[in-house]
C-alpha cells in the first residue's frame, strides 16, 4: 500500500520495521504453543491466533513498499 | 513439580501476557504513525489483538487459572474518598475559571484596552489574574456580551 503522502517518516520505518519483528516472532511462538498444548480447546485458540498474527504481519509488510525514508 | 515446566496453564499464560505486550506496543506504533493508512492497519491490528486477548483470559478463567483478587472494602472506600477529594478540587479550580472568565467579560471595552496597554508592560500577569478584585464596581453592570 503507497505511503498517504508518498514518504514514510525514519520513525515509521523503524518502527514497522521492529514491529513486523514481533508479529513475525509472535506467529512462530503461538504455532510453537499449539504443538505442545494438550487441550484441544487450547490448541485450536493458539492456532487461530498464529494465523491472525501472521495476517497481521501480511498486512502491514504491505506498508513497506513506500518511499525513501526522511 | 517444577515451575518451568510446559503445562497448559503455563501457555496459556504466556499468550496473554504476549497479547498484552503486543497491545503495548501496537499503542506506541499508533500514537507515533504519522501515516494514516498505516495507523488505521495498526488500529485494525490492535482491535483484533484485544479480542483475541480477552478469548484467552476467558479461558484461563474458565480453566480457574486466572481469578483476579478482589479488592478490599477499605481499599474500596480509600479510593472512593480520594476519588471525592479530585473531584472537589476539580471543581473549585473550575470555579475559579469561571469567576475569572466572568469578570473579563464584564469588562468595558475601554477597559479591556487599558488591560491590552497595561499589558505591554510589567503590569501584564497583574491585569490578567486579578480582575476580580479590580474590576467589581463593574459587575452587573453592563451585558455579557464579551463573554465566552
Amino acid at each position: 500500500m503507497p505511503h498517504a503522502k508518498g514518504r514514510a517518516t525514519a520513525r515509521e520505518l523503524l518502527d514497522l520495521q521492529s514491529h513486523l519483528m514481533l508479529e513475525s516472532n509472535l506467529a512462530g511462538q503461538f504455532n510453537h504453543f499449539a504443538r505442545e498444548c494438550t487441550d484441544p480447546q487450547l490448541r485450536q485458540m493458539c492456532e487461530s491466533f498464529a494465523r491472525s498474527r501472521m495476517d497481521a504481519f501480511q498486512r502491514l509488510a504491505q506498508h513497506t513498499n513506500m518511499g525513501t525514508i526522511q | 513439580m517444577r515451575g518451568d515446566q510446559v503445562t497448559d496453564k503455563n501457555l496459556c499464560m504466556a499468550l496473554i501476557n504476549q497479547m498484552k505486550w503486543d497491545a503495548a506496543c501496537l499503542t506506541q506504533r499508533i500514537v507515533e504513525c504519522d501515516d494514516e493508512h498505516l495507523r488505521q492497519d495498526y488500529i485494525n491490528v490492535l482491535n483484533r489483538t484485544f479480542a483475541e486477548q480477552k478469548q484467552a483470559y476467558n479461558y484461563a478463567n474458565q480453566q480457574g487459572w486466572h481469578q483476579p483478587m478482589l479488592a478490599e472494602q477499605s481499599m474500596i472506600n480509600q479510593v472512593q474518598s480520594d476519588t471525592q477529594k479530585m473531584a472537589n478540587e476539580i471543581q473549585q479550580s473550575m470555579m475559579t475559571m469561571h469567576r475569572q472568565a466572568q469578570s473579563q467579560a464584564i469588562q468595558t471595552p475601554q477597559q479591556q484596552m487599558m488591560n491590552m496597554g497595561q499589558g505591554m508592560g510589567m503590569g501584564t500577569f497583574q491585569s490578567y489574574n486579578m480582575p476580580a478584585m479590580g474590576n467589581q464596581q463593574n459587575y452587573g453592570g453592563i451585558p455579557q456580551q464579551y463573554y465566552r
